[in-house]
């Protein structure tokens, strides 16, 4: 289009190659790790859905940007409440615990 | 026949705001346009000066996009990409996630500072997650550091250590500087570009032009050895 002018714009060329978009979890990792967090509090303010069944409890907890965030995505990737998201991370502490005791025994 | 190259993502990036990001994005990109390149401005600035600019005006080749969140970035910048000849992202002055994401979809990064030393460790910061950024996603992610806001006339003995150091230190350093200009503040004040100035009333108007396209054939320059 521009070959008239004194760049020569005519050799760059609106194409490019598609790129991975699982890619980007790990930049937002890279870029956590670094302090690029993210600055929109509605990626980190998810309203978890009421549970149905039993008591609940609650508890507030400090931890890091980058723990925070993975379990963020984590929960969002798999579309689950952060109720759903602990109770996972919890089932799978049970598993390893029985996992360990019954090499114990049979060791 | 002409070689094609894939077109041009241009992020300008520096966590410290008040480096000249929005006006080296804004330079760059009227002065591409005036060339005759198609040239997409993505103004990814909460305060969004260059959609102040562009509000309400209509300029062959130059498209101005704003109000973009971190979670459409990538995809406003592979939208534009596919169509326009350039992209230019003008990122927040903060560490954010919309930074670290618009990275790693940019064939080469510009990287604003002033000669002092504050400007020197925020910039630092930005080549180390351009770094980093390049180990994830398997692929060299170009930058330049781009001094602004210089004087024209003869550089500071702290322009030139701040240089050294950062040659020493194998930073890629632009040899044209964004030199401090009425005319590059006129362009905010005025909503115009450089060519449409007025130069009875922007003193140094031609000094700023030659400057601008200076900048604009050294990245074209290296937007062309990297391709």
């Amino acid at each position: 289009m521009s070959d008239e002018t004194s760049f020569g714009f005519g050799d760059i060329q609106p194409k490019r190659p598609q790129r991975e978009p699982e890619e980007t979890a790990a930049v937002d990792r890279v870029g956590d790790s670094l302090g690029f967090v993210s600055r929109e509090t509605a990626t980190i303010q998810r309203k978890a859905k009421p549970g149905p069944t039993g008591p609940t409890g609650q508890f507030n907890l400090r931890a890091a940007v980058a723990d925070v965030n993975e379990f963020v995505e984590w929960c969002g990737r798999e579309r689950m409440s952060y109720r759903e998201g602990f109770g996972r991370l919890m089932e799978l502490k049970r598993q390893a615990e029985q996992s360990d005791a019954r090499s114990r025994r049979t060791g | 026949m002409a070689l094609e190259r894939p077109m041009p993502v241009i992020s300008v990036a520096n966590p410290k705001g008040g480096a000249g990001k929005s006006t080296v994005a804004l330079t760059l990109g009227s002065t591409l346009a005036a060339k005759g390149a198609t040239v997409t401005l993505l103004d990814c600035d909460p305060n969004q000066p260059i959609a102040a600019w562009g509000k309400g005006q209509d300029r062959a080749g130059l498209r101005v996009l704003s109000e973009i969140s971190e979670r459409e970035i990538i995809s406003a910048i592979d939208a534009e990409s596919a169509e326009r000849q350039f992209v230019l992202v003008d990122l927040e002055g903060t560490a954010s996630r919309m930074v670290s994401r618009a990275l790693s979809r940019s064939d080469l990064v510009l990287i604003p500072m002033q000669a002092s030393a504050v400007d020197a460790a925020q910039a630092a910061r930005a080549v180390g997650l351009v770094r980093e950024e390049e180990q994830v996603i398997r692929r060299p992610i170009p930058y330049r550091v781009l001094f602004t806001r210089t004087s024209p006339a003869i550089p500071t003995r702290a322009e030139k250590a701040i240089v050294a150091e950062m040659q020493r230190n194998g930073i890629a350093v632009l040899a044209t500087h964004l030199n401090e200009r009425a005319a590059f503040k006129a362009l905010f004040a005025y909503k115009r570009t450089l060519a449409e100035l007025d130069p009875e009333k922007v003193s140094g108007l031609p000094a700023a032009i030659e400057n601008a396209n200076k900048l604009a054939g050294e990245v074209v320059g290296v937007v062309r050895e990297l391709a």
